[in-house]
């Protein structure tokens, strides 16, 4: 014999509820309602029923999983469970599983209310044998085919989350925990029955990240919200990228709670971050001993020049010596850029302008710099060439095209040339180049020198001996 | 029994409990319908088809244990259809339909309670 009398009656509808309490209250019987499976949980939590009568289909919580959750608790499972199902129909062919002690199928209220209190009346009498295992009132249903389809979708869908590699896991709007599946037991260490009815943010130790993810939940408008991606949500030795997004707005209420498992990810991301880091302190290391070097030589020719007797000699380890200097210059602006195989080539050259703008204000001698407004990128081997260029165009200029004036414009120009390219020009208005350097074979070493860098790049130069100097650099399309 | 006519005495004979255990179902079927139809309608717009056939199952649930069935049928066809075709223009119709079954059973209804 078993006593029973407190009964808990769980369904969504009002009207199965109120019909049920007002029927097994008129039996003797003292009962409870519950609304949805949570309440359900927590109103055994608060006081264990000697009966709990469930629906099969509610939302969230279905009735399914409440009874798995009831039998699974060491302080619930002697609870005897009657499972009242409005598909009893459609799951004829689905085994009763054996924990549920009677499977009354939703039928008639008439004949619903008296199979239910002689169900009852049996179970006081420890007559649980004759109902284990098949649904009753079963035979007086027609299947619906199309709540077979539903269910069988259902359990489709359920086949996908449950195979799913990320953790996935359902919560109402108090934040409580109504599903949760297989990968996401594995993430908190936790069996489903643990996780279900549980508070989401509870998982996690850090009241931080508590009110940072109940923030989130409560924001959360029709667009999915993504926390985690700077690696900071750590469960265990995991990082986690929690997604949370609006499967509906209610009532129920129900947000999907997407868990990626981004400790490998983030690893590899940190890995990659520090050999980046590395590989920028080897660079400025390098840069550094190349200056070093440029500086040693540029020393050395300094030396050279001074210990030379002959006047020829001085002036050509003169000449290299500025020239190495040129180099030192173009090589720091480049290291200054902070770019290394496309540089802005506009904003190297404003830079390359200012610098020997400052260079040359002792002589009085001034720079000019029309160079568009627009960022054109270039690779560093076009833009070396070309800052060569431009240093050896400007030196020759300061040094000759004013001689015997007491001051000078130097114009440098870059802009587009129409045709889908872009030139160059270095021009002064001074004094004009020599007759005798209109040959090449006259021309002096700077301007070979301009004519070698100008050839590696593909561009080609014109001198323009109208008013002053100019030479013009057709660089091309110099992006490619 | 016929959605159309109110017999009170009678239907809750039917049912086998009390005239005022009746009253006090419909008037709880009528208050939660009401929210289950605003929630469907709503499910209709969103074209959420999943959350359309099930409180279409609700609803015909609830008006079939008080064997209110033209009510009851009019929910499972929009179940039917949410499932098969999706929310389409039938569903509107359908649910059109619905509503308009449940307005004319609830203005009837209403005197009684």
């Amino acid at each position: 014999m078993r006593r029973i009398h407190k009964i808990l009656v769980v369904d969504n509808s009002p009207v199965m509820t109120t019909f049920m309490g007002e029927v097994l209250e008129q039996a003797g019987y003292s009962v409870r309602i519950a609304n949805t499976g949570t309440a359900a949980l927590a109103a055994v939590e608060e006081e264990k029923p000697d009966l709990a009568l469930i629906d099969r289909v509610m939302p969230q919580i279905d009735g399914d999983n409440v009874c798995r959750i009831l039998h699974t608790r060491p302080d619930t499972r002697d609870i005897p469970l009657i499972m009242i199902s409005g598909i009893a129909a459609e799951e004829s062919g689905t085994p009763v599983r054996e924990y549920i002690s009677a499977y009354l199928a939703k039928t008639p209220l008439p004949q619903l209310k008296s199979t239910l209190l002689q169900v009852i009346s049996d179970l006081e009498q420890g007559k649980d044998s004759e109902y284990r295992g098949r649904i009753i009132g079963n035979e007086q249903l027609q299947e619906r085919e199309i709540t077979t389809e539903l269910l069988e979708s259902t359990r489709q869908l359920h086949s996908f989350i449950a195979a799913s590699p990320n953790g996935v896991l359902e919560i109402d709007g108090d934040g409580s925990i109504v599903f949760a599946n297989p990968q996401a037991h594995t993430i908190f260490d936790l069996s489903g029955i643990q996780l279900v009815a549980r508070q989401f943010t509870r998982l996690f130790d850090s009241t931080e990240l508590r009110s940072r993810l109940e923030r989130a939940i409560a924001s959360l408008g029709a667009e999915p919200q993504r926390l985690g991606d700077d690696g900071s949500i750590q469960v265990g030795d995991r990082k986690l990228l929690i997604s949370f997004s609006r499967v509906h707005r209610g009532p129920p209420v129900s947000i999907m709670v997407l868990l990626q498992d981004i400790t490998a990810l983030y690893e590899s991301r940190r890995e990659t971050q520090s050999l980046l880091e590395e590989k920028e302190l080897l660079l400025r290391e390098v840069q550094h001993r190349v200056k070093n070097n440029l500086n040693s030589i540029s020393g050395m020719l300094q030396l050279a020049a001074a210990a030379s007797s002959s006047p020829e000699a001085q002036k050509a380890l003169s000449e290299s010596e500025a020239r190495v200097r040129s180099v030192m210059r173009i090589y720091d602006t480049l290291a200054g850029t902070g770019e290394h195989r496309n540089i802005d080539l506009t904003a190297f050259l404003r830079k390359l302008c200012d610098e020997m703008g400052l260079l040359f204000a002792d002589n009085r001698i001034r720079t000019v710099c029309n160079v568009a407004d627009e960022a054109v990128r270039v690779p560093v081997t076009t833009a070396i060439p070309i800052g060569l260029i431009l240093n050896e165009l400007v030196t020759n200029a300061s040094k000759y095209a004013f001689v015997g004036r007491e001051t000078g414009t130097v114009t440098i120009s870059f802009e587009r040339d129409g045709k889908g390219g872009f030139s160059l020009s270095v021009s002064d208005d001074g004094v004009g180049l020599p007759e005798d350097t209109t040959s090449r074979s006259r021309e002096g070493f700077g301007l070979q020198l301009v004519r070698a860098q100008a050839q590696q790049i593909g561009a080609e130069i014109t001198i323009d001996r109208s008013a002053g100097t100019a030479f013009l650099i057709d660089l091309g399309d110099c992006r490619t | 029994m016929d959605d159309t006519g109110f017999d009170i005495p009678q239907a809750a004979a039917h049912l086998e409990i009390s005239p005022e255990l009746y009253k006090r179902l419909a008037r709880l079927f009528l208050e939660d319908t009401k929210t289950q139809m605003s929630n469907l309608e709503a499910a209709i717009e969103r074209e959420d088809s999943d959350q359309v056939a099930r409180i279409a199952h609700h609803v015909a649930g609830s008006a079939e244990n008080l064997e209110l069935f033209v009510l009851g049928n009019a929910a499972r066809r929009i179940m039917s259809e949410a499932n098969s075709r999706g929310t389409t223009g039938s569903v509107h119709r359908q649910y059109g339909e619905l509503r308009e079954i449940f307005s004319d059973f609830q203005r009837k209804l209403q005197p009684y309670l």
